[in-house]
């Protein structure tokens, strides 16, 4: 078996170029997915009506479909639900004009929301009831109490699922293709197709992939030690 | 907004229906050659030798942070250059099913050895001992008394597996593969793409249902096998 | 004839075992006191395989094998022969407590069903437990899963039963539960090594005492002459120790 290291060398840096892009889908992702699953979990811990059943609903169908059609829906309809709103509203914005990231950005959020908000939820509910009792009777209010007392202990038992949130976001990016993105992935493929060196280019990105997503794991496992350190 | 076309969602909907044989095809073997090859590295990783312990999780570890996409294209454009460099000639005729099979045991290896690592040591040491003395042998405490609580210990995890393999599996279509979805994307295709919204409502209609049948199922079999502490 | 011989075990550089003999006779009780990190339930876990010794013999009848060398064939040959009797009780948990019972008999001696389930009624019976036998581990009170683990151990019908029983000190009426029971198992003449912080149970049914502390053999004698008379100083501090923490300890 031969492979072409000469390309798989000038095309390394090429490739990495890209990396920036697939932080960016990745940040804005999780930009959008950890408001919105904080706002759904307390959702689903105060059983608000009618709420929880959408909430949950909208679940159901995210676990229940695969990611690339989740991409393919959003990156068809968001278009002509934009030009809609915008026509409604007599806004003059050029539909065609907005950026694929941020189709992207909803696209890939969707499966983060999911997963976030069940992580915050069990987290929140996890806490020990006497915590926040104690919490008020050395006499803080509830803001302090959930700031300073809860939300801490939540995301010690939270960080392990955000961690591996994380690490499937950023492994979902490399599916921003079908949006007509270029990351990583996407720089990978025009490269192979060009040159036919499918093989080189996926194994120039394999190394990128373990590379960064390990790089992200292993500061992520550093910082649930240090969120952990009470429990030791 | 455009309007939906109904009967091209039926349509489509009722032409893409059977190729669910296919996904059913490709998690079955993936499942299975997955947990086979799992259960090896479950073993390195619980065996007592540290050179195979390094390797099975430095395999785990590498899996888990490559996207099932780049593997997928490093099978599909790697093994026929493989199997040339060994065999002397290229393969032809190898469906794109089996790159997809391939790849994702690759992937469930490593996922299914964690559940299986998981399980085993979730189940307490001394049920081991209990059973071999009571006079049964290292390999009939593992068949009657471990495993069983392991099993059951492990089902969520081998749903989650399941699920996962029937969403993601549907990259396979980047390959030409026809399945649920890859079906969907031909079909629209056929038509110049017009009907996009169609299909994919369509797909999500099938996949949806497909998860919810197999939550069900695993939750069944959860509670069948669920007479630890309940019978 | 139940003979240890010699047992050493280390774990790391601490020496838990050095050099411990003890013999039983056919029939006998042989209580282990002791404080806790004296080496008592290591020294049952190297007779029964499930720690490696360093070095040492144990024979059971005309059968005696090394604990450092034996094979896996020779280890599963003694176990047949001795039943164990777990701290924590150690059932089955995907069994209930017939199952429990019945899974030595029908695996391990290869019994029929039908005579395996007569067998292990009658050991639950005997224990007083026969109402229980389809509740599984986790239905039953500390005491029962107790009484159901040494069902299990008797119906084995083992030439020696070993028997870990320290944490139920602290809980009196599980005591009282158990007691009761092991003496049934004393009484049928069931030769018996016992790992216990019971003063009452050790003078109660023992023929033999033997105290132990730090990792090996202090003194040993009959129960009587422990109590009242011990030779050694350490022993003598041990038992002062024990009697003026909890004077129910000598009822």
């Amino acid at each position: 078996m031969r492979l072409n290291f000469q390309f798989m060398l000038q095309a390394f840096p090429d490739i990495l170029s890209y990396l920036p892009v697939t932080v960016q889908l990745t940040v804005g992702a999780l930009a959008i997915a950890f408001p919105f699953a904080f706002i759904f979990a307390l959702v689903l811990i105060k059983k608000v009506p009618v709420v929880t059943g959408i909430v949950k609903v909208y679940f159901s169908i995210i676990r229940g479909t695969p990611i690339i059609l989740q991409i393919f829906i959003i990156y068809n309809l968001m278009p002509s639900v934009l030009n809609v709103y915008f026509t409604a509203t007599g806004a003059d914005v050029n539909i065609f004009g907005i950026d694929n990231k941020y189709y992207a950005y909803l696209a890939l959020s969707l499966s983060a929301t999911a997963f976030l908000t069940e992580a915050f939820r069990a987290a929140i509910a996890g806490i020990d009831k006497g915590q926040l009792e104690a919490a008020y009777m050395v006499g803080m209010n509830g803001v302090s109490a959930y700031k300073r007392i809860v939300l801490p202990q939540a995301l010690g038992v939270a960080l392990p699922i955000i961690s591996n949130t994380v690490a499937d976001t950023i492994k979902a990016t490399s599916l921003a293709f079908a949006m007509s993105v270029t990351e990583v992935t996407g720089r990978a493929k025009i490269l192979g197709g060009q040159s036919l060196n499918y093989f080189e280019a996926y194994l120039d990105i394999f190394l990128v992939y373990i590379i960064f997503v390990g790089i992200v794991e292993y500061l992520l496992k550093k910082l649930e030690s240090k969120v952990k350190k009470y429990q030791r | 907004m455009r309007t939906f076309h109904w009967d091209i969602f039926v349509e489509f909907y009722i032409k893409i229906l059977p190729y669910i044989r296919v996904t059913v095809c490709y998690v079955f073997f993936s499942v299975l050659f997955g947990f086979l090859f799992g259960a090896v590295l479950a073993m390195m990783r619980l065996g007592k030798r540290k050179a195979f312990k390094k390797i099975a999780g430095a395999y785990v570890t590498v899996m888990r942070c490559v996207p099932s996409i780049v593997m997928l294209f490093l099978v599909y454009y790697g093994l026929p250059m493989l199997m040339q460099a060994l065999f002397g000639r290229r393969m032809q005729n190898v469906t794109a099913i089996v790159y997809v099979i391939i790849t994702f045991s690759l992937f469930l290896g490593a996922s299914s050895s964690e559940i299986m690592r998981s399980a085993y040591l979730s189940v307490d040491k001394g049920q081991r001992e209990a059973a071999v003395m009571s006079g049964l042998s290292e390999w009939d405490a593992f068949r009657r008394i471990v495993f069983p609580q392991a099993f059951h210990a492990a089902i969520p995890n081998v749903g989650n597996i399941v699920i996962y393999m029937m969403k993601e599996g549907a990259l396979a279509y980047t390959i030409g593969l026809q399945d649920i979805l890859g079906r969907g994307y031909y079909l629209n295709g056929l038509k110049a793409n017009a009907y996009s919204m169609e299909t994919y409502i369509a797909l999500a209609l099938i996949y949806w249902p497909c998860t919810l049948i197999l939550e069900k199922i695993f939750a069944l079999v959860e509670k069948r096998t669920g007479d630890v502490g309940c019978g | 004839m139940v003979d240890i011989r010699n047992v050493r075990k280390g774990f790391g550089k601490s020496e838990v075992l050095k050099d411990v003999s003890i013999q039983i006779e056919d029939g006998q009780v042989v209580v282990i006191l002791g404080p806790s990190g004296s080496g008592k339930t290591t020294l049952l876990r190297c007779v029964s395989f499930l720690e490696r010794a360093d070095a040492g013999q144990f024979t059971i009848g005309n059968e005696t094998v090394d604990l450092k060398k034996a094979s896996k064939k020779q280890i599963l040959q003694m176990r047949r022969k001795m039943a164990f009797v777990f701290q924590n009780y150690n059932l089955f948990a995907n069994k209930n407590a017939l199952e429990n019972v019945m899974e030595g008999l029908v695996i391990g001696k290869k019994m029929a069903k039908k005579e395996a389930c007569t067998k292990a009624m009658e050991a639950l019976e005997w224990v007083g437990l026969s109402e229980k036998a389809l509740f599984y581990p986790s239905q039953l009170s500390g005491g029962q899963q107790q009484r159901v683990g040494i069902a299990r151990a008797v119906a084995l019908n083992p030439e020696v039963i070993l028997i870990d029983e320290q944490t139920s000190a602290l809980d009196p009426e599980l005591v009282g539960e158990t007691l009761a029971v092991i003496r049934k198992v004393a009484e049928k003449g069931i030769t018996m090594l016992v790992v216990t912080h019971e003063m009452a149970f050790a003078q109660d049914v023992a023929d033999k005492v033997v105290f132990m502390d730090g990792g090996v053999v202090v003194e040993e004698g009959s129960p009587q002459q422990i109590f009242t008379k011990p030779k050694q100083e350490r022993t003598r501090q041990f038992l002062s120790r024990i009697i003026s923490l909890d004077p129910m300890y000598y009822i």
